[in-house]
């Protein structure tokens, strides 16, 4: 094992629970990216099938869906760090 | 020849003003703006689409500034998805007085049949949407190095 190796840490950052709301209250599941991957291509999706089957109405509930779903990604990525995963 | 021109111009009558009246009542104006109709600027759909696409652009420059060098790979997602975000929209705005016309309010849209869909407004959107995504991955691609894979680093 080199002394690079030895050396290496897990360096990982925490998410801002500020950022997270605020990007997925004002850009809907583009800023829902920030805080789960995984959420923001669903919600992207989701998006476009009730934008399409509403006409547009439905698309009001989505940046209440995309805040909810950034506080809970945020916390749980957190929560992860904190536990050393 | 100087001398000349100046003796004309000195030997020029003096214009009398006597005759002229000057009227110094200030007119009262009243401007009246009727604030039930809705802004003109606000109805035009292509500049909403404008201005959404520059505070998106924004906010992608924001993101950038304030991140770069972290040890998160979400963020330069989060910085690609708003640049397409931007760029479509910009598209959008742009071509929109091509195929439905300038300052049409939102109305006409369902005037629309579906052959002007078919012939105008899905192609424009499509184009579009490649436009975005093609920006978005190039800026993905440009601002990748400067972000780090959240996990092991070695730190020298």
């Amino acid at each position: 094992m080199t002394q690079e190796n030895e050396t290496a840490r897990l360096l990982i950052q925490s998410k801002s629970m500020a950022a997270g709301v605020l990007l997925a209250l004002f850009f809907g599941p583009l800023g829902l990216f920030y805080s789960t991957l995984v959420g923001g291509v669903i919600m992207l999706v989701v998006t476009g099938v009730i934008a399409v089957f509403t006409l547009g109405v439905g698309l009001l509930v989505v940046p209440l869906i995309c805040v909810i779903w950034a506080v809970v990604a945020v916390n749980s990525h957190n929560e992860n760090l904190m536990r050393g995963a | 020849m100087l001398g000349l021109l100046v003796r004309a111009q000195i030997s020029l009558p003096p214009v009398d003003y006597s005759g002229v009246e000057v009227n110094t009542e200030i007119p009262n104006v009243i401007v009246a703006r009727d604030t039930s109709a809705p802004d003109p600027w606000l109805q035009d759909p292509a500049n909403g689409a404008l201005a959404m696409a520059g505070i998106s652009a924004v906010a992608a420059a924001i993101v950038f500034v304030r991140t770069r060098n972290d040890e998160d790979s979400s963020l330069p997602i989060l910085i690609a998805a708003l640049t397409a975000n931007a760029v479509f929209l910009v598209s959008i705005g742009l071509l929109w007085p091509s195929f439905l016309g300038s300052s049409i309010p939102l109305e006409m849209f369902e005037d629309l049949s579906s052959e002007d869909l078919r012939l105008f407004v899905l192609p424009a959107f499509i184009k579009s949407l490649l436009a975005g995504v093609v920006i978005g991955a190039a800026s993905y691609v440009m601002v990748k190095p400067h972000y780090g894979v959240t996990g092991l680093r070695a730190d020298k």
